[in-house]
């Protein structure tokens, strides 16, 4: 029996507002990453889920690296481990 | 015979605060009118008698947390555990790095935030001092209930 | 793990950013959270209920309780961090005992001070007490009614608390719980500034190159500015932190230069720095040239004990603050006697660790930040501590700019806010008025629409002198809100507890659960706590915050305001005021103290439907206007345009906080400083306007011993404090149970030498003793607190070990703040 884990988070992500669109392409095409929402201003809510905590810092490294995101905030991080 | 000790430790509790409550050096004295504090009934001008000291389990079970954004409790002494400048103790086995192998939990990745936001490669120094947040919990009834209510999905 | 645990999370997840982003959710993320009704958490923002540090908390209820806390990241003060109460604060309001009705003490069905608590309506309870305010006034008059209150008390509560017993009984007999706390670093403020209120902000811990904590255990008692120096210390190699303290504490884990120094040498050690910045020309002469005066204060000014006794008998200048002119090129000469042999001699520290100190403040290109909590404050010298360092940032000019500043920590979450800001010491009034200044007397009776004479021009009794002239006689209505005093104040067995029991006197303690104080009232008023109203804190570094009411009280229990209201319209203003007062204006006749106090055209200028329509506020709703806003927009008026400037009321909801003064929307970082500070003119660097001449002052002032010291029979120095884990006298945190089992019960840290020649061994049973009094407690050599040889520490949380029944009732005779920190004490291993 192997411990396996699920990690939640939520990211506020600010960005220049009209790169909105393409910056949104872009996290939705990130494995375990999901834009929310994206207000006028430039500021978007982002969830991610993923196996590993690992995963999760790889997936705000990648935001951080998209052209466009000024910040992004980890809001909330939570994780369990499920037994498999 | 157990009982018996109960009884014994109640009647010596009733003529302990049933005793006229002294004072050092005036008249007037505490009445508590009935009410109890966390000092129980004891008036104010009485002599308490002292808790013995509590421990805390070498091992226990992890403790249920009561809503997802509180620190998890520490489920073992901390005794002995130094940190400092030079050393952290806690991150011995709770580090991204160790945790694996010494079978504990990882600390959360929202450590690795630093406070203006930029996500850092290791646990951020504003998360230093591990007992800011989290605490070891000693044998212990509470001295009140609480009734607070955790989300039925958490219950 | 279920489906619908992962869906939890996620909805959490959502929600969390949601109001962090203060962006509403699309359809499709609010449908998520629909579908399930147990998931729904209402998020809204609070500062935290503890201490002055003044975190922001986001607060989460469902179907009407608090079911979850977390850290605030959109707040400039945690970014999202809490210390473990702050982290806990969902759980403090539902212990099983809170108060939900009034008890009166009765015997036969009529009260009776010897009778045992029975509940009562409301009614009753406002019909016995009034009846005991008049009878007292009538008999006796104002003079012989009083208040304590709390720097726990939100903004319009300690205003409300100010205008009821100022402006409505006419006695200046309020005081509130921080002058324990700070009256101190007030009275250093006033007297170096002439002005209240640190000059910095907590942006000095990013900025700074060193910090210095004088008497203070940041780690424990402001954990969230520990973090913030911890960040700063660790990220920045060259950064440096030194500490003093009496004793090894948490704040020595991250201490480059750590120091025990003998109990009041601190006095000692301060002079030595001015001294060796003199020495070693670490004066900035132009800044003390533009805007330094010096002076030198009266000594031998006794230790705020009694009149009659024998030590402020003894005093040459009792209760002096009084000062003479003096040249820099005297002040150099006075500080000289104060060497490093000296510094040593007194204070049991290596000379080579008091000069590597020295020299970070004599040295121009260090940023240097001094933090100081209750070992400058608690203390028979404080406001002459707080002067002596001030001395050494104003030679240096190291003030009032980032990462340099002397800055006073505050224990409570509204000391600032509330205490000072509004005004409720017995000295006081809103925006550093006082009401011994007929001016000041008359800008308040201007703007509270009240005729001329009706705030008394004597100061009130403060908190030491309350339980004396309850003990006396000479104080008989009093009511306790919001606070704890009777675990709370020093020498409880013989000058709190007479004062209380005493036959003449009718004491009415208003609190969320059953304390000691409640426990030696007369009547007890069950009150709503925090989130169950909209409030107001401001915190240690200027800055105020508002809050909603997020839950309803539970049934029966009422907020401090709605009682202070509420009480208010059971007077006649003939009943309170003379009828030449009255005749002043007419128009009063006939009127309840609350219609004059309350529906004044300021008060109530503010209609019901501006307060939001998905918020609570049971006391607006009651009442029939905005409570708070009308109070908070009357109170506003008193610093606006005077340096004290605070926002319009709507702005702080918005807000994560603002520092005032804010000035054309704009809050203030480093005040008396060109560029920040709006209130500095155009060319001159720097303006300590607190003072006519636009100067500071550097005082010259000597060490003076402490009120006790230890003797042969008396042998160790006891020094009391808080921890971690509990707050203040623990009557909300051992409610809790994680945070109760952190710590559970105090004890008494000794060095472990210390033990062993008394025949004690950890965990021993001990009698505690002073000339005063004693307890039974329990021995601790090991742990967060070490002691040097010849001193204890015991942290005084715990009701059931009152350490309040030892320490001593002398006080700083200027800012009369009690010194918690040092008194005489033997310990005896108790024989079972």
């Amino acid at each position: 029996m192997q411990k396996k884990e699920l990690h939640i988070s939520s990211l506020i992500v600010q960005m220049r507002a009209h790169k909105a669109t393409p910056i949104k392409k872009s996290i939705n095409a990130l494995s375990g990453a999901e834009v929310i929402t994206i207000s006028p201003e430039g500021k978007a809510i982002v969830v991610l889920e993923a196996p590993h905590q690992r995963q999760i810092m790889e997936i705000i490294d990648s935001i951080n690296a998209l052209d466009g995101v000024l910040n992004t905030g980890l809001v909330y991080h939570e994780f369990e481990t499920i037994e498999s | 015979m157990k009982k018996r000790l109960i009884a014994l430790c109640i009647a010596t509790l009733i003529t302990f605060t049933a005793l006229p409550a002294m004072s050092v050096t005036q008249d007037l004295t505490s009445n508590n009118g009935g009410v109890r504090s966390l000092r129980g009934l004891v008036e104010i001008s009485t002599t308490n008698k002292s808790e013995m000291l509590k421990r805390v389990p070498r091992e226990q079970t992890l403790i249920d947390r009561n809503y997802v954004q509180q620190p998890p409790i520490i489920p073992h002494s901390t005794r002995g555990y130094y940190i400092n400048l030079n050393v952290n103790k806690c991150l011995s086995c709770h580090s991204f790095k160790n945790a694996g192998e010494m079978d504990a939990p990882k600390i959360s990745v929202t450590h690795f935030e630093a406070r203006d936001g930029m996500m850092l490669s290791d646990v951020s120094p504003r998360r230093y001092f591990c007992l800011q947040c989290h605490v070891t919990q000693v044998a212990a009834k509470p001295l009140v209930k609480n009734t607070f209510q955790p989300v039925k999905s958490l219950q | 793990m279920k489906f619908s645990r992962r869906e939890f999370m996620k909805i959490q997840a959502i929600a969390s950013a949601s109001v962090v982003a203060g962006i509403a959710l699309p359809a499709s993320a609010s449908n998520l959270i629909a579908s399930r009704d147990a998931s729904k958490i209402k998020w809204d923002k609070a500062p935290c209920r503890f201490c002055g540090t003044g975190c922001s908390v986001l607060v989460g209820t469902q179907n009407g309780k608090v079911v979850a806390t977390q850290g605030d990241p959109e707040s400039p003060v945690n970014k999202g961090l809490n210390c473990i109460k702050g982290y806990f604060l969902s759980k403090i309001m539902y212990g099983e005992d809170r108060l939900t009705t009034p008890l009166l003490r009765m015997t036969n069905g009529v009260y009776d001070k010897n009778g045992d608590f029975k509940s009562v309506s409301w009614d009753t309870a406002f019909d016995v007490m009034a009846d005991k305010f008049k009878k007292t006034l009538r008999d006796k008059g104002p003079t012989a009614v009083g208040m304590f209150g709390s720097g726990q008390w939100t903004v319009w509560e300690g205003y409300a608390a100010l205008k009821l017993m100022k402006a409505g009984f006419r006695s200046n007999n309020l005081d509130p719980n921080a002058r324990h706390c700070m009256a101190s670093a007030v009275g250093g403020f006033m007297r170096t500034f002439g002005i209240d209120e640190p000059m910095g902000c907590y942006d000095d811990l990013e900025n700074a190159d060193v910090f210095v904590l004088w008497g203070s255990n940041m780690a424990e008692m402001h954990p969230i500015l520990w973090s913030r120096l911890t960040d700063r210390r660790l990220s920045h190699p060259s950064v440096r932190v030194h500490v003093l303290s009496t004793y090894t504490h948490r704040s020595f884990e991250l201490a480059d230069n750590g120091m025990i120094f003998t109990p009041q040498s601190d006095l000692a050690i301060l002079n030595f720095i001015a001294n060796y910045i003199i020495q070693n020309n670490g004066v900035d002469q132009d800044f003390v040239k533009k805007h330094i005066n010096f002076r030198k204060g009266v000594t031998d000014i006794g230790y705020g004990l009694r009149d009659t006794d024998p030590l402020q008998k003894k005093a040459k200048n009792p209760n002096s603050g009084a000062s003479t002119p003096m040249t820099f090129d005297e002040f150099k000469k006075y500080v000289e006697p104060f060497d490093v042999e000296y510094a040593q001699k007194m204070s049991g520290v290596s000379k080579t660790k008091l000069i590597e100190l020295a020299k970070v403040y004599a040295d121009p290109k260090l940023k240097v930040t001094s933090y100081w909590t209750m070992g400058f404050n608690q203390h028979t010298r404080g406001v002459w501590a707080n002067n002596l360092v001030y001395n050494i940032h104003l030679l240096t000019g190291k003030i009032s700019k980032p990462g340099c500043g002397p800055f006073s920590l505050t224990g409570q979450p509204s000391a600032c806010g509330t205490a000072r800001e509004v005004g409720t010491f017995s000295h006081r009034l809103p925006a550093d008025l006082v009401v011994t200044n007929p001016k000041h007397r008359a800008i308040a009776e201007k703007i509270w629409k009240l005729p001329e004479g009706t705030i008394a021009s004597k100061a009130g009794y403060h908190a030491v002198e309350q339980s004396r002239m309850l003990k006396d006689g000479k104080l008989n209505a009093y009511w306790v809100m919001c606070n704890n005093n009777v675990q709370a104040a020093a020498n409880i067995n013989e000058e709190v507890v007479p004062g209380y029991r005493n036959p003449d006197n009718f004491i009415v303690v208003s609190d969320a659960y059953p304390t000691v104080t409640a426990q030696l009232a007369d009547l007890i008023l069950p009150t709503a706590m925090w989130v169950e109203k909209e409030g107001a804190y401001g915190n240690a570094e200027r800055r105020t915050q508002f809050w909603y009411q997020q839950v309803k009280a539970p049934k029966g229990a009422q907020s401090d305001l709605w009682q202070l209201m509420e009480f208010a319209k059971r007077f006649k203003i003939e009943e309170v005021w003379p009828a030449d007062l009255i005749a002043k204006m007419p128009s009063v006749k006939g009127k309840s103290m609350y219609q004059i106090l309350f529906e004044n055209g300021n008060v109530n200028a503010f209609d019901l439907d501006e307060v939001p329509k998905d918020k609570l506020n049971d006391e607006s709703n009651y009442f029939g206007f905005y409570v708070q806003k009308g109070l908070f927009e009357e109170y506003a008026t008193f610093g606006r345009g005077h340096g004290h400037d605070l926002a319009p009321f709507d702005n702080y909801h918005k807000a994560r906080g603002l520092r005032w003064p804010v000035v054309n929307g704009k809050e203030t970082l480093w005040r008396f400083r060109e560029g920040s500070d709006p209130y500095v003119e155009k060319g001159s660097e720097v303006q300590f306007y607190g003072h006519k001449d636009k100067r500071a002052i550097i005082f010259a002032l000597p060490y003076e011993p402490p009120a006790e010291s230890p003797d042969e029979e008396y042998n160790l120095w006891l020094c009391t404090g808080r921890v971690l884990e509990h707050w203040h006298s623990g009557s909300l945190t051992r409610r809790v149970p994680e945070l109760y089992k952190a710590f559970p019960d105090a004890v008494v840290f000794m060095h472990p030498e210390d033990a062993k020649k008394r025949g004690l061994r950890r965990g021993d049973e001990i009698i505690l003793a002073s000339r005063r009094g004693e307890l039974t407690s329990r021995i601790e050599t090991r742990g967060r607190n070490r002691p040097p040889i010849g001193l204890v520490f015991m942290p005084w949380f715990d009701a059931k070990q009152l350490v309040n029944k030892i320490t001593l009732d002398a006080t700083d005779p200027l800012s009369k703040q009690t010194d918690y920190k040092k008194c005489a004490v033997k310990i005896t291993k108790k024989l079972s």
